[in-house]
């Protein structure tokens, strides 16, 4: 019988080349495969680096956003991705002074700029995350006009996301000289509130609604709670 | 014998490192024609067999859908997959992943492929639909062509695990690949199958190839509403919901706990 040869191993994948440009492609790479290698590409890439990682953000949350728009259709298709992209941001803007003094406390010697680095590299992860999301998304938002349902895929592909994104922050953070990651775990509760919060400060994203932004202001759980009334006695809303 | 059928006895052989030699290939059509081969094949001729019992027709279109439901399986999670297998330290490349998404779904077919003659054989065995002893064939069909998808579906995951395992140097990197295709693999293919449905074929509904509404609903809002009826009131449903929420989220308390146990530093005999 012919047996095939079973070539040698190959050798261990090396390190991507720090002294070649800085592309989209690179820095893919280095966010799902090395990412505390990030921060030394920023401190030689600068600017690139910084506006590569905006722009990875911006496009994938912008798709996952559209793919969710396209549950209710219409105004949605362009409104759901402003939101889901601007909204991320915003609570990112929001969270970075309390994740700066949280990591001083942790005993990270970091500069702002450097905090702002590495949570803007976790917002990255989990834009990609979630742009490998928007086919599943797309899948059941052609199958189903619940509300709720896609509501809850939605909770439970953001948790999915931020989690891995939490674990890109420590690993960066450990190698700033974190000490302790308590309060950085403290901090993540925070911006999972803040994004929550968002998300239905910023409503409808699946559903629709006569306005754009809502008229009435409500706390995220209230919000939910309503929506999940509304769906079991039949009526619709944003 | 050619390349195809060597192919295919790497597909079939238990040493992982032959199959981690084909993934590091670079892309060819040669190498990736017999793992679709594979698919189209093995799981056209077990898609024929499930349908056979309810008609030769839902036959010919099960063939036909069931290896759609794989490739549209790869095709949905393909992105989120090899997101996953560089997250987690598989080391695979995004067609590597796709590849070795393949090499399973093809190792699926072989098995389950070379089990259709016994199926077919069983399904022209059988009373037809609507004889007097066709609801008891009907049991014992559907919970073989169980036995036969679970039984391919270990096989085939055992092997892509031990090739993941080959390729990554590590023992828990594999695993933590493994779950997380098959989280999402398994999500993912039981909503396309509910889109795709007919597959085994209601007797009291008519032969066809998509059921007239295939993207109204979804499945798992269909195993909610059945777990609503199949209990007395709405109330116990939720109870049991409550308690199996309860239940996980001490699961994942205790397992914690455990594992923070273990790591701490046991305790030293002070030095005399």
């Amino acid at each position: 019988m012919n047996t095939e040869s079973t070539p040698p191993s190959p050798p261990p994948p090396s390190p991507p080349r720090s002294d070649g440009p800085v592309t989209p492609g690179t820095v893919i790479d280095l966010l799902l495969r090395h990412p505390e290698r990030l921060l030394s590409e920023q401190g030689r890439g600068g600017r690139r680096v910084i506006g590569l990682l905006l722009a990875i953000t911006v496009l994938s949350l912008s798709v996952f956003g559209f793919l969710l728009g396209t549950v209710s259709g219409g105004v949605q298709l362009w409104a759901a991705p402003v939101k889901v992209a601007l909204g991320t941001l915003a609570a990112v803007a929001i969270c970075l002074p309390s994740l700066y003094i949280f990591s001083a406390l942790a005993g990270l010697e970091a500069r702002l700029h450097q905090v702002a680095a590495v949570v803007l590299t976790m917002v990255a992860l989990i834009g990609l995350l979630l742009l490998g999301f928007a086919p599943v998304v797309w899948v059941f938002s052609a199958s189903t006009g619940s509300i709720t349902f896609m509501g809850l895929l939605t909770l439970g592909f953001w948790l999915i996301s931020l989690l891995f994104g939490a674990r890109l922050l420590l690993g960066m953070t450990r190698t700033l000289g974190l000490q302790t990651k308590a309060y950085l775990l403290l901090w993540l509760g925070i911006f999972l509130v803040v994004t929550l919060q968002m998300s239905t400060s910023l409503r409808p994203i699946i559903g629709s609604a006569p306005t754009l932004l809502p008229t009435e202001k409500r706390f995220f759980l209230e919000h939910w709670a309503r929506t999940l009334n509304a769906e079991a006695s039949g009526r619709t809303t944003d | 014998m050619n390349a195809t059928q060597l192919r295919l006895k790497t597909l079939a052989r238990p040493n992982p490192a032959p199959l981690a030699a084909w993934l590091r290939q670079p892309l060819a059509l040669r190498s990736v024609m017999p793992l679709l081969l594979c698919v189209c094949v093995g799981g056209g001729a077990y898609g024929f067999s499930i349908g056979l019992w309810r008609a030769p027709l839902q036959g010919v279109f099960v063939a036909v859908k069931m290896p759609c439901l794989i490739f549209l399986t790869l095709f949905v999670n393909g992105l989120l997959n090899g997101l996953l297998a560089a997250l987690l330290g598989s080391g695979l490349s995004f067609r590597q992943t796709l590849m070795a998404c393949l090499m399973s779904f093809a190792i699926f077919g072989l098995i389950v492929g070379s089990l259709s003659p016994i199926a077919i054989a069983m399904a022209l065995d059988a009373p037809p639909p609507g004889a007097v002893e066709a609801a008891r064939w009907y049991r014992v069909i559907l919970l073989t062509h169980t036995a036969i998808i679970a039984f391919a579906g270990v096989v085939a995951n055992g092997k892509l695990l031990r090739l993941l395992q080959d390729f990554a140097g590590s023992s828990a990197a594999g695993w933590r690949v493994l779950l997380a295709w098959l989280a999402g693999n398994l999500f993912v293919g039981a909503q396309l199958s509910y889109n795709l449905r007919p597959f085994f074929g209601n007797p009291e509904l008519p032969v066809q190839f998509v059921r007239p509404d295939p993207f109204h609903g979804n499945f798992y809002e269909a195993v909610w509403t059945l777990l609503l009826g199949s209990l007395p009131t709405s109330e116990i449903a939720l109870g049991v919901l409550r308690a199996s929420l309860f239940a996980a989220v001490c699961a994942v308390l205790v397992f914690f706990l455990r594992k923070r146990a273990r790591r701490s530093p046991k305790s030293t005999p002070a030095t005399p």
